[in-house]
């Protein structure tokens, strides 16, 4: 069973989002102030995290079970002081950043985590557009591991906890950017709408959760830059607010590709665990392909195309 | 169970808060387009096609251009406060029909973009339009 310390993190987080989001939308009001809200996508990040609360409800034993089971055959016995929660944070963070990395790189993994990508705003609201499926997708997996080492379920359920509460202040263009040292050690908001852009030059970077020394080490660290705005959003934007299409959108994207007909096993599973964007044509419309035509100034031919690309021309 | 009640109870309090500030302040969307000039800039910001005649939907919120490459149409639609650029091609439309006599009501086969609804004033465009879009149909590819 969960642990009441999960819950009480759970808590605070609902308390934060119901006072900072109220305080984000009053100053976005201010003249000078670079925050944006609109009315019918932030109810949908509401709509779509009353969808995210109950399927995380119904699915967290995959969660607790996972840990509780490896830590019944663990190979150390950790106990859970300050030292080892600082440390099993530090792996937690680890932990994290590959498994945001892998949910940005295959597409099964992408049509769950993508959900959280979908809005073309950035606000503290959007922290609310969670996917209804990160139990469901087998990532959870990934936290088997600190278990099975000796870490005490609670202590990962709480860095994980931790983890979560830190990204909700970054979902913000209200700061522009922190102290040089905080830039360079921590995530950020700069460092998250990054993150969040459409622009080729941002995709697929900045995936930390907290240490931003996981981008600098593995190479897929991106800094914000003044001439190029970020364009919050999906390379394939939706037009749609309604939380369902916005959960599921990509799973049914996903099944319409793989029910094509005479397509290779290998099509099949370049659809399924392809990166997104990948055709079994060849018009790929993935992180490479889109540098490639910015880099040549052009919009790739799958783009231009189809049910496969749309945009979002940014416009107040 | 009972704090999943509670945390489904927050949100939907927390929905309830939001939209009345979103009101209050009002952050709704009135933006409109002034003609197919504008409607033309928003689409090429987003495709390099060519773009050529467009027209304007009577609500200003959505617009459709003919491209001059591609044998393909540009949709241009309002989304809360942001516009959505797409590109129609043969195949692209899963129907394109007449409803209350001005409005062409186009559905897709995407999921995330399911319908677009488009009231032309002008009989002859309206026509012509609606006859441009019905061969992009999915049973014309």
């Amino acid at each position: 069973m969960p642990d009441p310390v999960f819950f009480r993190a759970a808590a605070i987080a609902q308390v934060l989002l119901l006072l900072l989001i109220p305080l984000e939308i009053l100053l976005a009001t201010g003249p000078r102030s670079k925050a944006e809200y609109d009315t019918q996508d932030t109810l949908a990040n509401v709509g779509v995290s009353v969808g995210s609360v109950f399927f995380w409800g119904i699915l967290s034993w995959l969660f607790f079970g996972g840990v509780t089971l490896a830590y019944a055959h663990r190979v150390f016995d950790i106990p859970f002081t300050w030292w080892s929660f600082l440390l099993v944070f530090a792996l937690d963070d680890c932990r994290y950043y590959w498994w945001h990395r892998i949910g940005h790189r295959s597409r099964w993994f992408w049509a769950s985590h993508g959900v959280h990508h979908s809005s073309q705003h950035f606000n503290l609201s959007t922290n609310l557009r969670q996917s209804w499926t990160s139990e469901f997708s087998g990532l959870v997996l990934l936290n088997v591991p600190l278990a099975w080492i000796g870490f005490h379920p609670s202590a990962i359920a709480l860095a994980f906890s931790v983890n979560l509460l830190y990204q909700f202040w970054i979902h913000t263009e209200i700061i522009d950017r922190m102290p040089r040292w905080f830039e360079w050690l921590l995530n950020t908001p700069s460092h998250h709408r990054v993150h969040h852009g459409s622009n080729p030059r941002y995709l697929d970077s900045n995936y930390a959760g907290v240490f931003m020394i996981w981008d600098r080490l593995f190479g897929t660290f991106v800094p914000e830059q003044a001439e190029e705005p970020v364009r919050y959003g999906l390379v394939k934007n939706l037009s749609t607010f309604n939380p369902v299409r916005i959960a599921l959108h990509e799973y049914v994207a996903m099944a319409r590709d793989l029910l094509r007909p005479d397509l290779a096993w290998k099509h099949r599973l370049g659809y399924f665990f392809g990166p997104p964007g990948w055709r079994h044509d060849g018009r790929h419309a993935t992180t490479a392909a889109l540098r490639a035509a910015e880099a040549q100034r052009q919009i790739p031919a799958t783009a231009a195309s189809g049910t496969s690309d749309q945009f979002a021309a940014a416009s107040g | 169970m009972s704090e999943l009640a509670i945390s489904i109870a927050v949100n939907v309090a927390l929905g309830i808060a939001l939209l009345a500030i979103l009101r209050w302040k009002r952050f709704g969307d009135s933006a409109r387009l002034a003609g197919a000039e504008e409607a033309i800039a928003l689409f090429s910001q987003r495709f390099s096609a060519t773009a050529g005649d467009a027209t304007v939907a009577h609500d200003g919120r959505s617009a459709l251009i003919e491209l001059d490459s591609g044998g393909g149409v540009g949709l241009l639609q309002r989304h809360g406060r942001r516009w959505n650029a797409r590109v129609l091609v043969p195949g692209e439309v899963s129907s394109a029909e007449l409803k209350e006599a001005t409005v062409i009501d186009l559905t897709f086969a995407d999921f995330g973009w399911p319908r677009a609804q488009i009231r032309i004033d002008d009989a002859e465009a309206r026509l012509r339009w609606l006859q441009r879009l019905q061969t992009l149909r999915s049973r014309h590819a």
